[in-house]
């Protein structure tokens, strides 16, 4: 750098100087310009956002947000605990007995086979003073039912041929065929306001939530959070914090630091290395307690990706034995999960106790390993991701150095995204072992799970067989309980004789509490706010 | 002047044909863009209609004039996963983003500038050598760590700031700083250097013979020599910032663009990536043309050669 040579610019620096040479001039369209931008950025984006009393709300944190405020039009666990606050179902659970009670539904009866009475609640009103009625009731199913509505959630409520008002607070369910699942799927579907359907149509629906729950909708700041207010008019029990806000926080380790610093009150999902952590920290506690959600191998013993060891029942029967999966359990999981014979969970209806799982036996894994052809063990594929099993990758690289000890040479392919892992394996191309897990839908029986992963034609399918099909269809189609559990005693015993997957465990849920709140883990994975209470009091 | 503003202008409109042209590119790479904008189930006859119905049957040049078209009007299409427009959706949380990124910027200046004058003034000097350290320990540490460190200082221990969110100034501080820290130690440097450099110069002695205080010889002469090629970094550094900012969104629960183009391409959202990844392009072309003008209005030797 120095000076500008002066012949040849002197005339141009005249020319220049009279726009540019002013510094201060500069300056001041500079701080302008840096002013006006930051005015911008920084301006309210829509509506003033509502920011209620700390110590009125309960606060927890979700991984993700939401793409809809319509209960109908989503299938996100992060959904149905957010709607529970906003709308009600016809029935709930029960937490201590987990059985199914009344809710909007007093009382119900079937009246043959195929015929379902339910008896409904003649106090309830919608957020805006809209009455709930049978006709309310016969909206939202044919609204769900409806191939044009593209409900997602159609396939849990297909069963359903009709639904027929009786009364004003009097509905009849007509099903295809018997439907012994039908109040399990009941407890996961919300009422909706029919006049606010018919007159605002699915765009208001979708950011403007109008139920009969115990939280009335506030407001929802994509990305950030949704705010709830208490419903003073509620029927029921009304909720002890006076707001409810669920907070989009991206990643977990944030999540527990928030929960420490009074950010969050609750966090869900929290990996078992934080338990420790959580209780020394003298700010939170934690809570857990066993979920429906059970963690499984599928082994691709049809051969869908391609033709592999695994389609020898042998050979699955080998990595069975060959794991150690009770000492993943006690040091991987630190205790926090239950060891189950099959996917079958202790939780479901019609779990039988009496089938066991697979002991450790490595010496007669790889004597099975050896007469099924592999004497000297081969190598494998294994796609590992997530899928909602806590500490999945740390048990997956266990597995994997466990079933090296009886030849089988598991070549780890891990990936964080578990939504191509799913589409995959939809496709039939996970194979021959792939990491899965199923929350049954919060459907608390066998079938919830049974269907879905074992039925032939189903793309979740890679284990299936017609005797295992007719037991699946015919534990489906009738409504006596104890045929039922019959059959499914008779299909977990098939599925761990097969080996059918390599089984796993049942998850349990751990929960980060803060102090300042009295909360308990739920079984179904449904977190309800409105069950909190402040501490001590 | 004017020919270098004309001659920056045709450059943009040329980089931003060349950003349309991946990012229509993006839902061809797997041959037919059918199968990632529907449903895995959706029936042969759907995709027919779907495919007549978006023009993915037409030829391939016929397509792009037609999506350039969109993009200029800001359609994009509709989110796969949402349902609303995906530029709508993309541009909302755009001013997050922006936000953050010249915070995390101007933090970044406002550390390493008096750093470097510091370093240049004082040279091989303890000081010196402090702040060479603080740049090499700066540009090792990743932002993932940097960002969780902070929150377990500052929200954790000391209760000072919040641990995530948006809404006030509080929140803004610790992603602020942690995306702007790693810029810290490359701006350190240049500006150590580009001082060492000026102040060597005859005018720099001349200044200081005719009196000039120290403080005028430092700001008004050489520092402003200096800058110039800071100012250069930087701009091309912006691409940097805006990528640092999606690991910094997810740690902050920053709700901007950047963490919702990663969720939109884990739910196969191809409408909203196209959508963002044009937009947050056109972005940085435009800064680069800022500061291209910006360094043409501090030193007209270069608006005199373009």
């Amino acid at each position: 750098m120095g000076t500008f040579p002066e012949k040849t610019t002197t005339r141009r620096r005249q020319r220049g100087t009279a726009r540019w040479a002013n510094d201060a001039l500069v300056r001041r369209h500079l701080c302008a310009g840096v002013l006006i931008l930051a005015c911008i950025l920084m301006a309210p984006s829509g509506t003033a956002a509502v920011d209620p009393p700390r110590q009125e709300t309960i606060i927890l944190a979700f991984d993700a947000d939401l793409p809809t405020m319509d209960p109908h039009m989503h299938i996100l666990r992060t959904g149905v605990i957010t709607f529970y606050h906003i709308f009600d179902n016809l029935v709930v659970r029960d937490l201590k007995t987990m059985q199914i009670i009344p809710h909007l539904a007093t009382s119900w009866k079937t009246v043959d086979d195929v015929t379902w009475e339910f008896t409904l609640r003649n106090d309830v009103t919608f957020h805006n003073g809209d009455k709930f009625t049978a006709h309310t009731v016969k909206f939202n199913y044919d609204r769900c039912l409806n191939p044009e509505q593209k409900c997602p959630q159609r396939g849990n409520h297909a069963k359903i041929k009709e639904v027929q008002v009786v009364d004003d607070y009097t509905v009849r369910f007509i099903t295809h065929d018997p439907y012994p699942i039908m109040l399990e799927r009941m407890q996961n579907f919300q009422m909706v306001s029919e006049k606010v359907a018919k007159e605002k149509g699915d765009a208001f629906m979708a950011e403007n939530p109008i139920g009969t729950g115990p939280y009335k909708f506030v407001h929802w700041l994509k990305g950030r959070e949704i705010l709830l207010e208490r419903n003073e008019n509620y029927w029921g029990s009304k909720p002890a914090f006076k707001y409810a806000k669920i907070r989009i926080i991206p990643d977990k380790a944030t999540q527990v630091a928030d929960l420490l610093a009074g950010g969050v009150d609750l966090v869900r999902a929290l990996p078992p290395d934080q338990i420790e952590v959580l209780k020394a920290s003298g700010a939170a506690y934690v809570t857990t307690a066993p979920v429906l959600r059970t963690a499984f191998l599928q082994l691709d013993s049809q051969g869908r990706t391609e033709k592999n060891p695994f389609m020898d029942k042998r050979v699955r029967q080998a990595v069975n034995y060959g794991v150690n999966t009770d000492k993943i359990i006690e040091f991987v999981l630190n205790g926090q999960a239950k060891r189950t014979a099959n996917v079958i969970n202790p939780l479901a209806f019609g779990y039988d106790p009496n089938v066991k799982p697979y002991p450790y036996d490595p010496e007669k894994a790889k004597q099975l390993l050896a007469d099924a052809g592999y004497p000297n063990g081969f190598e494998v594929r294994f796609l590992s991701t997530g899928a909602d099993v806590p500490a999945q990758k740390q048990a997956a690289e266990v597995i994997q150095a466990d079933l090296a000890k009886i030849g089988v040479r598991v070549k780890l392919n891990h990936i964080e995204d578990t939504n191509s892992v799913v589409t995959q394996a939809k496709e039939g191309k996970a194979g021959p072992m792939f990491q899965w897990s199923w929350g049954y839908y919060s459907v608390f029986d066998a079938d919830g799970i049974l269907y879905d992963i074992f039925h032939s034609g189903n793309p979740w399918a890679y284990y299936s067989s017609e005797e295992l099909d007719k037991l699946i269809d015919e534990g489906r189609s009738t409504l006596d309980q104890e045929r039922r559990k019959q059959i499914y005693s008779k299909v977990q015993q098939i599925l761990t004789e097969e080996a059918a997957h390599l089984f796993m465990w049942g998850i349990y849920g751990i929960w980060g509490v803060n102090k300042r709140v009295e909360w308990s883990a739920p079984s179904d994975e449904i977190d309800r706010l409105f069950l909190a209470k402040p501490a001590g009091k | 002047m004017k020919r270098f503003l004309v001659h920056q202008c045709v450059q943009l409109i040329v980089v931003c044909l060349g950003i349309s042209i991946i990012t229509f590119l993006l839902l061809h790479l797997k041959g037919d863009p059918v199968t990632l904008l529907l449903p895995l189930d959706a029936g042969k006859e759907e995709m027919a209609s779907f495919r007549r119905l978006m023009g993915f049957d037409q030829p391939l040049y016929v397509q792009y004039v037609r999506f350039l078209l969109g993009a200029i009007r800001g359609n994009f299409g509709m989110s796969l996963y949402m349902k609303k427009s995906a530029f709508a959706l993309v541009l909302e949380r755009m001013p997050a983003t922006l936000l953050l990124t010249f915070a995390g910027l101007f933090l970044s200046l406002v550390l390493a500038i008096p750093l470097g004058i510091i370093s240049a003034m004082r040279p091989y000097s303890l000081l010196d050598n402090l702040c060479t350290t603080l740049a090499v320990g700066g540009q090792a540490m990743p932002i993932f760590w940097l960002g969780i460190m902070l929150i377990l200082l500052f929200s954790v221990r000391l209760h000072w700031l919040p641990a995530s969110g948006f809404g006030t100034w509080s929140h803004l501080v610790l992603p602020a700083m942690t995306l702007g820290f790693f810029l810290v130690p490359l701006t350190m440097r240049l500006v150590r250097s580009g001082m060492l450099e000026v102040l060597s110069q005859d005018y720099v002695r001349t200044a200081r013979a005719k009196g000039v205080s120290e403080r005028d010889v430092l700001l008004k002469h050489a520092f402003r020599n200096a800058a110039i090629p800071v100012i250069t970094i930087l701009g091309l550094q912006f691409g940097q910032l805006l990528g640092g900012a999606i690991v910094t969104e997810t740690v902050y629960a920053w709700p901007g663009v950047a963490t919702f183009t990663v969720t939109a391409i884990r739910n196969s959202d191809f409408p909203v990536v196209q959508a963002a990844v044009f937009l947050l392009a056109l972005c940085i072309v435009v800064v680069n043309l800022v500061v291209d003008l910006l360094v043409g209005m501090i030193d007209p030797r270069i608006r005199l050669e373009g």
